[in-house]
């Protein structure tokens, strides 16, 4: 499937024009800070450098473009991991895990985990770009509402009710993370809980909201202890811990592959994927996990699934892009953007006209994730440095960056005030045992199910049973009602040994 | 943090300030107006129509008005929230809007609650039309309209149609059921927030039809087949596909119809009454950067719109368009 | 270890804000009924929502025929008062940020959040929150294209 003249020439044209690779460091780089940054997003820095584009040529301009969403997808992990802040809403899952190992004093580890599966996860996604490009497009584009609102159905209920101190607490924070998603005007055009707040039409704001549950509630309960990793011995910063944790995600290829086929497929439907591939991805590895339980308390491999899938979503959603020429997400359709502003019209003609382009986009894809790994590795050696920082200063300064960050996203206080509402919301819900993430899952998840499902009613003209007429939306279904089945049976398995041997003493 | 990143990012600054101070020194002739950058505010996200065209069009603003011109997205409310900020900025001139104002000024009115009046806005220039075009995928058995008037008047449950709730696109459906005896609310009409979605959901083939701006589908178009465009003239783009008039002429009905989108450089009336003097200065440098024979090619490689039509004929195609949309506010409302 | 150790006694902080809570999807489900009844209004909305006044049932009799251990651990009246204090100096500085501009709450706040969190040195005090307002506010003009009022910088 690989057009082996437009092939060659693609290496022809990266090897002829030197200036193109200057360019990759930087865009991994302002990536990198810009995704590490709470509330500023990836499509916020590529509109950034948007400009700067335009008098470049197409392909160095493409590549430094590409660089910079590179950069941000991996960037949004080291905060989630270090300070429990999604710096995306596609890092929630990392947080997950990866903030209980920072607090263990496996930062290193968990940073090296995330950048390894980070970059595996793009090289692998755009392998299967370059040969799979336009089927896979054209599956992308067949995700309609049954089978996605099969997905998030799947994912709620995989997710609903992590952690919490009984079940009855996380189906009360689900629960209450879906109304909240459902707050605002839905796709039907009813408004209803918008408490006549302008900015409340669109939605509480999800950003804002969510790093006001999962950080700045956290940070409030840490106001009295001195460091985030309690022992001091275990704030070093060690490069030998950070590839250590690279090699265990080569020794959890399973967890890897899984999450980058979730990230490729899910994440690249238009608009809503790569938020939920990740949770989709962490909940499946925690389901068919042995050691399900350890997970949410620092189980590599949950930091592992959900980098994975999120990062490999950049693979599948530039093939939707490049095949169909059209934008999955604010990311892809700057990207659009600086083709047109090149003169450069994406879509089926592009794709057949310039194949030769094409590949060599792909290519130099494959290069930033290696170059990714060195400038990762670094940077992530730099900010690791938050660990040793006192928490009295940090608390505050992390505090103001978020403000910051949520003012942002849309240029008005509406983002602070959520950050603060959602914030108070967090911590009186942790103080009393509540799920905080189950409550951001909902919120993430509560939207996407509230709008496929309700396309698929209107479909359905009302009519339930039209649902036999998607096969593949049954077949999710079912798979979903097997594998909870699975689960059950081991978990009372699991239950009736502890019982037996329990009861003899 | 952010230490790594601010040298590549001030090299880049002053970069721009650089090529802003150069191109302003022409224009330098002492004038009181303007005397510091511009802003293009876009009330959509980034990487749309509008926000593409501000993008483009900032340059060529910039070299005849004399000071750097950026563009702000502010999106959000179906651009309630653009508008609303828009209008609490000072009337002086800093700020103009790249807008689809024409339906989405009036529409936010209607079925929003926005607190401001169509006629806040006053209109420089709309250089881009949008249609309606009805459109199903390649792949579906629908080959023209007349089947889907069949079909529909058969069993208005028997073909799923999808489009944006409180749109052009919506009145151009319900005005194009009522014209064929079609019972509307019986037709499953699935709704989409936004025109991408709509139109990936035809390209997907999730829904048998679907009505959606025309323009957006060009990259599309061989995904796609044109059913109808809901239009009194042929579309250069769309030059075979069937035009309103033409089928209600067949059909033997009074063609109704509303223009999608009508996008271009948007101010406010209160900025217009205040300070003519200072209007008249910007309207002459959108005058000047709209006919501007670079920013005609560049625009055009870009398939953007570049036609002057000026502000009366922009506002009184706006102020009709408004006009239709009240007069059929209950279609967008009733369900 | 007897039964008789852990007495009973009503949770009422915990059940005053699992009510709270459960009042507000209340109110958030009446709004919109009261908006249109319409499937496609409610058919997610509704359905949810009374699943969580169900579990607020199940929540408050929990609450309030909580047994509890005398022994466990309890948090200080000072260690609570200091969450409390960053809580709502967070809050004031949320509220001041367009009233006294982003600079002077964002200087404020970070010297009131040092003192809550144990900072005496007088040389920290003066110096960190002068610095870091410099950094983030020119920091954040370089980033973001939107305009944000400061008084002084």
């Amino acid at each position: 499937m690989i057009d082996t003249v437009a092939f060659g020439s693609a290496v022809a044209m990266l090897a002829g024009s030197l200036d193109a690779w200057l360019w990759v460091v930087p865009g991994l780089l302002i990536g990198l800070v810009f995704g590490a940054l709470p509330g500023i997003s990836v499509s916020m820095a590529m509109a950034l450098v948007l400009p700067a584009t335009l008098y470049m040529e197409f392909l160095p301009a493409i590549i430094f473009l590409t660089s910079v969403y590179t950069g941000a997808g991996f960037g949004g992990s080291i905060p989630a991991v270090l300070i429990n802040i999604p710096g995306t809403s596609s890092a929630v899952a990392t947080t997950f895990d990866g903030y209980p190992m920072a607090r263990a004093g496996k930062h290193n580890e968990a940073l090296g985990a995330a950048l390894f599966a980070s970059c595996i996860g793009v090289l692998i996604s755009y392998m299967i770009l370059l040969v799979l490009v336009q089927p896979l497009a054209e599956v992308v584009l067949r995700i309609g509402p049954y089978e996605m609102a099969a997905i998030g159905i799947w994912g709620m209920v995989l997710l609903g009710s992590i952690g919490g101190s009984s079940v009855s607490k996380g189906m009360f924070a689900a629960g209450l993370g879906i109304l909240f998603g459902t707050v605002g005007m839905n796709t039907a055009g009813y408004m209803r809980g918008d408490m006549g707040i302008p900015w409340l039409l669109d939605g509480i704001p999800t950003i804002p909201a969510m790093v006001g549950l999962l950080a700045a509630s956290q940070l409030f309960a840490l106001v009295n202890a001195k460091f985030i990793v309690e022992a001091e011995g275990d704030r070093g910063i060690s490069l030998r811990r950070i590839l250590a944790g690279g090699a265990m995600v080569l020794k959890n290829p399973v967890t890897l592959l899984r999450g980058t086929a979730i990230g490729v497929f899910v994440g690249a439907v238009p608009g809503i994927g790569s938020s939920i591939a990740n949770l989709l991805s962490y909940g499946e590895t925690r389901r068919t996990s042995a050691d399900a339980e350890t997970f949410g308390t620092g189980n590599v491999k949950g930091v592992i699934a959900a980098e994975s899938a999120n990062s490999s979503s950049e693979g599948g959603s530039m093939a939707t892009m490049l095949a169909l020429g059209i934008p999955g997400g604010g990311a892809t359709a700057i990207l659009l953007a600086a083709f047109a502003m090149h003169n450069v019209i994406g879509g089926p003609r592009f794709m057949e006209q310039s194949r030769d382009v094409v590949y060599a986009i792909i290519l130099s894809n494959f290069a930033q994730a290696a170059v990714l790994v060195v400038v990762g590795t670094i940077f992530v050696y730099g900010a690791s440095t938050i660990v040793r920082l006192p928490l009295r200063y940090l608390i505050p300064s992390v505090l103001v960056v978020s403000t910051m960050g949520a003012f942002a996203m849309e240029g008005s206080i509406a983002g602070p005030i959520t950050l603060y509402v959602f914030a108070v919301l967090g911590w009186l819900l942790s103080r009393y045992g509540f799920p905080v993430a189950a409550v951001v899952v909902g919120l993430l998840l509560g939207r996407l199910i509230e709008t496929e499902m309700l396309r698929a009613w209107q479909l359905a003209g009302g009519d339930l049973w039209r649902v036999l007429d998607y096969p593949w939306a049954l077949g999710i279904l079912g798979l979903m009602v097997l594998s909870l089945a699975l689960s059950l049976r081991r978990d009372l398995a699991k239950r009736r040994a502890l019982r037996a041997a329990a009861s003899p003493g | 943090m952010t230490a790594t990143g601010t040298p590549m990012l001030r090299r880049r600054a002053l970069l721009a300030a650089g090529t802003g101070l150069a191109l302003a020194a022409p224009a330098a002739h002492a004038q009181a107006y303007p005397d510091r950058p511009l802003t293009i505010l876009v009330p959509f996200a980034t990487g749309g129509y509008n926000d593409r065209l501000a993008r483009a069009m900032a340059p060529f603003v910039q070299k005849h008005i004399g000071q750097p011109v950026t563009v702000m997205n502010r999106p959000g409310g179906g651009t309630v929230l653009g508008n609303t900020f828009f209008l609490q900025q000072p009337d002086d001139g800093y700020m103009v809007m790249v807008h689809s104002a024409g339906p989405y000024i009036p529409v936010s009115i209607l079925t929003r609650n926005a607190r401001y009046k169509a006629d806040d806005f006053w209109m420089i220039n709309l250089p881009s039309r949008d249609l309606t075009l009805m459109a199903c995928a390649t792949g579906k058995p629908t080959q023209s309209v007349d089947e889907v008037v069949a079909s529909l008047k058969r069993d208005p449950r028997s073909l799923s149609v999808g489009l944006q709730p409180a749109s052009a696109d919506l009145i151009n459906f319900a005005l194009f059921c009522q014209a064929h005896g079609i019972d509307r609310s019986a037709v499953r009409v699935v709704t989409y927030d936004g025109g991408g979605p709509a139109r990936n959901a035809v390209a997907g083939g999730h829904v048998d039809v679907g009505l959606v701006g025309g323009e957006g589908f060009l990259p599309i178009k061989d995904r796609i087949r044109p059913l109808l465009m809901f239009t009194d003239a042929k579309d250069s783009e769309y030059p075979d596909t069937p035009i309103l008039t033409d089928h209600a002429r067949a059909a033997g009905f009074e063609p109704q119809f509303v223009e999608g989108s009508q996008r271009g450089f948007v101010t406010s009336k209160r900025f217009v009454d205040a300070q003519p003097e200072r209007y008249r200065i910007l309207l002459q440098a959108i005058e000047r950067a709209t006919k501007d024979p670079e920013c005609v090619t560049t625009l055009g490689g870009q398939q953007l719109a570049t036609t002057w039509y000026g502000p009366e004929a922009s506002n009184r195609a706006y102020l009709a368009t408004a006009a239709l949309m009240e007069r059929y506010a209950d279609l967008l409302r009733s369900r | 270890m007897t039964q008789g150790e852990a007495r009973r006694q009503v949770a009422w902080a915990e059940l005053g804000f699992v009510t709270a809570i459960a009042a507000g999807v209340l109110a958030f489900v009446v709004e919109a009924r009261g908006v249109s009844r319409d499937p496609q209004n409610l058919l997610l909305l509704q359905p949810t929502a009374w699943l969580v006044l169900g579990l607020w049932a199940v929540l408050a009799a929990g609450c309030v025929t909580r047994r509890v251990d005398p022994a466990a651990p309890r948090e200080s009246r000072a260690d609570l008062a200091r969450v409390i204090g960053m809580v709502a100096a967070f809050g004031l500085f949320i509220l001041g940020l367009e009233e006294v501009g982003y600079d002077v709450a964002i200087l404020v706040f970070v010297l009131v959040g040092l003192i809550i969190g144990g900072e005496r040195h007088p040389a920290a005090l003066i110096l960190f929150p002068p610095i870091f307002t410099l950094a983030v506010i020119h920091g954040f003009r370089l980033l973001i294209p939107y305009p944000f009022p400061t008084s002084v910088l």
